[in-house]
């Protein structure tokens, strides 16, 4: 199976706070991957080092190295714009962007590169809306603003704006965090099937989601990957102590 | 670390699991009674089968305990797999009892017949089992690996008792035939017991399983996970 | 035991009523000073309100009659050529100073020079104008006067524009960048259409706060008698041919005083109200 994405040794810091410690770990072609971990522990900071977001924060640094697709997204000369349409992200509070209609939101992500041809926009919109189980529910409304819908649709509605420029690889920022059950359970289901085209690395607070929707599980603990394995093992016989103290419960 | 609700309901499933442990020992020192003393009052065999009845409930009643814990707490890592050792080795206990009430209705014509030389052996594989029993279960209630190690061994022991006890009893069969009924009812006897002492080898693997995740090494080496 | 707090429930209400009927009373009070003003404008004024008031030009001192029409005019392009100077100017620095990463020098100069400009006296900048523009060209001028107008609005439209900026929450800023769209383009094509209302409210009101002002133009613009529509040369303003005819001794240009008055207070309700109309809310805001 081709390794999609590969951390080597990566450290971050806010400024001389030390957020990531040498983490290593790689992700697999149409894997669902989990990280999991207390609050603090840096695995949202985790995911922004794979899209180039951290750099966007005021005094952040980042060493190490993160191969995309065999591409060192840190290497000299690498465009950070180009290598984020490469890295989709879905963010915990679902955020289509105001003033603009549904259509819109799922279209400007390819608008701003440069298509402007509208069948292809129109087709292109069309698919990702079906690929996000939304089609359905607002191919009547497409002109109607992103806002309007509910917020599991709403959520919906990212998933198919991020999947508009074709990215191999989406990363999801707790997604379902600030949903009700139904529209959790839906995006779970979602993410069951989005798997057979896009590799998933999803932060999650919930562990028993991790369980239920991932492949493989990292746990991570103060800025260090404790343990990454297999869900099914990390959640029956884990090899570290800190893993089964925070999966029991136990923590603190 | 102490007072997590978790903990309160894996402690619970203990004692209930402990109760069902407690009633098979009970069964088993009221059929090592028998065997020893070689008396079997009117009530006797009434009072067996009313334990068995108790181990049965018991059984169910920590089934329904268990499977309500795994839905309360969507338990994780080691608990997981000490619930999930507990239904499985409820089902071993009650069998134990089914087993105990097997040999009771045995004892009793046993008892009519003359004593043989190996009255001996029955009495031996009884207190082998009943050994076994409270040592495995002991070995899960602390995790005990190592206790858990010698009660498997222990298994060979009894089955060795009652190969034994076979080409003994079949010789003593095959010279006087008014002994063949004694014969049977011992090899039938001794079989239960060896019966027993195989569930109570379970109980002492499922120790692995708690413990380390996977069953004794013997069975993990096979295995492609 | 439990605690009886219905003594204090009792307390609290009487409390709330008070505290209810106290700030009710005070809005009451508050809204005088307009509705005053408005009235008063207005009585005096609407004798001298026709159609010739604002469509000619003003009589020779003694002769009833005639109107503001050139000063309407007048404002109207002083105003508009202000805007179009103020506006772009004034949303960039406001973008820049919400959107820019490190606290740069620049930065720094720029939030104290504003903070300066946002109170400065008008009448200050209108001779700062004069000293730099009018007597360089050696002519007073519209464009002049535009000018001033201009410095009076950036602080205004720069500020509050900085200010819807920074309540865009910043996940929708990652949101865009995440999208692999380069940072100018983010602000460019999805924050800013995103506040578009709430920012034409600041820059409306920019424009209102322009539109009034008189000292600075007295200066710059200075005044004219005739329909003009050059602006190198001097210009009528609305509100420096309400001064002009308010000083004059005629009973004929004190009434069209009033009258400019109310028409420029109209102006600007009239802005406010179409304000608060593009703001309406069109989106049915989130569903949830």
């Amino acid at each position: 199976m081709k390794q999609v994405v590969e951390v080597k040794g990566v450290s971050a810091w806010f400024g001389s706070l030390h957020v990531l410690k040498e983490v290593s770990f790689s992700v697999h072609e149409n894997e669902v991957v989990a990280l999991i971990g207390p609050s603090g522990c840096g695995k949202s900071t985790l995911i922004r080092c794979l899209n180039r977001l951290h750099e966007e924060v005021q005094d952040a640094k980042i060493s190490g190295q993160v191969f995309l697709e065999g591409q060192n997204i840190y290497g000299p000369n690498v465009d950070a714009v180009t290598i984020r349409r490469r890295v989709g992200m879905v963010f915990q509070k679902p955020n289509p962007f105001p003033g603009l209609s549904i259509f819109d939101n799922v279209a400007i992500g390819l608008k701003l590169a440069g298509v402007h041809n509208k069948a292809i926009l129109q087709e292109r919109v069309e698919e990702c809306l079906m690929k996000a189980a939304l089609w359905g529910e607002v191919k009547d409304k497409l002109k109607n603003p992103g806002l309007s819908l509910s917020g599991g649709q709403q959520q919906r509605l990212c998933i198919a704006r991020a999947l508009a420029v074709s990215p191999p690889v989406l990363l999801m920022d707790e997604p379902t965090s600030a949903l009700d059950p139904l529209s959790t359970a839906s995006i779970e289901e979602l993410i069951a099937q989005l798997k057979k085209t896009v590799t998933i690395i999803i932060v999650t607070h919930n562990m028993q989601q991790a369980a239920r929707i991932s492949d493989k599980t990292a746990f991570m603990l103060n800025g260090e990957l404790v343990e990454y394995g297999r869900t099914t093992e990390i959640f029956t016989q884990p090899r570290m102590e800190q893993t089964e103290r925070y999966i029991t419960g136990r923590f603190g | 670390m102490t007072d997590l609700r978790i903990d309160r309901t894996l402690e619970n499933v203990e004692k209930e699991f402990l109760t069902l442990g407690s009633l098979v020992e009970n069964i088993l020192s009221q059929i090592s009674e028998l065997i020893k003393k070689r008396k079997f009052a009117p009530d006797s065999l009434e009072l067996v089968l009313d334990c068995e009845k108790k181990i049965n409930n018991q059984d169910r009643r920590l089934l329904k305990v268990c499977t309500e814990s795994l839905a309360k707490e969507s338990p994780f890592g080691m608990d997981l797999r000490f619930i999930i050792a507990v239904m499985k080795l409820s089902a071993d206990l009650e069998r134990m009892g089914d087993q105990s009430r097997n040999i009771a209705y045995l004892i009793k014509d046993y008892l009519n017949h003359t004593t043989t030389k190996v009255d001996q052996d029955i009495i031996e594989m009884c207190n082998q089992v009943q050994w076994m029993v409270r040592t495995s279960i002991e070995a899960f209630m602390k995790r005990d690996v190592l206790l858990a190690e010698r009660v498997r061994e222990n298994d060979q022991i009894v089955d060795d008792i009652l190969a034994d006890m076979r080409s003994k009893c079949t010789d003593m069969m095959k010279q006087d035939t008014q002994l063949v009924e004694t014969g049977i009812d011992q090899i039938m006897m001794a079989k239960n017991f060896e019966r027993i002492a195989d569930h109570a080898t379970n109980v002492a693997e499922e120790v692995f399983f708690v413990v380390r995740g996977h069953q004794s090494f013997d069975s993990y080496k096979g295995d492609n996970l | 035991m439990k605690l009886d707090l219905s003594f204090y429930d009792k307390k609290r209400s009487l409390k709330n009523s008070f505290a209810l009927g106290l700030v009710g009373f005070l809005a009451i009070l508050g809204s005088f000073p307009f509705l005053a003003v408005t009235f008063y404008v207005l009585m005096k004024g609407f004798s001298a309100l026709d159609w010739a008031f604002i469509t000619q030009l003003p009589k020779p001192p003694g002769e009833d009659g005639g109107g503001v029409g050139h000063a309407i005019l007048g404002s109207f392009l002083i105003v508009s050529v202000a805007s179009l100077i103020g506006i772009p100017w004034g949303l960039s620095i406001g973008i820049f100073m919400s959107e820019v990463k490190k606290k740069t020098p620049l930065f720094r100069i720029l939030r104290f020079v504003l903070d300066v400009l946002v109170s400065v006296p008008s009448i200050v900048v209108g001779i700062c104008v004069y000293v730099s523009v009018v007597v360089y060209m050696k002519a007073f001028s519209g464009f002049a006067g535009s000018l001033a107008l201009s410095i009076l609005m950036i602080p205004i439209i720069a500020r509050s524009s900085e200010e819807i900026f920074k309540l865009i929450p910043d996940h929708i800023r990652e949101a865009g960048l995440a999208l692999g769209i380069p940072r100018w383009k983010v602000i460019l094509k999805i924050l800013l259409p995103g506040c578009k209302g709430a920012l034409i409210t600041g820059l409306m009101l920019a424009v209102a706060r322009a539109a009034g002002e008189t000292a600075p133009l007295l200066f710059t613009a200075l005044s004219n008698q005739y329909w003009s529509a050059d602006l190198t040369k001097p210009m009528a303003s609305l509100p420096v041919q309400i001064y002009n005819f308010a000083i004059s001794g005629f009973e004929n240009h004190q009434r069209q005083a009033w009258a400019g008055s109310f028409v420029l207070v109209m102006f600007v309700m009239v802005l406010n109200l179409v304000t608060r109309f593009i703001l309406r809310d069109k989106n049915h805001g989130s569903r949830n």
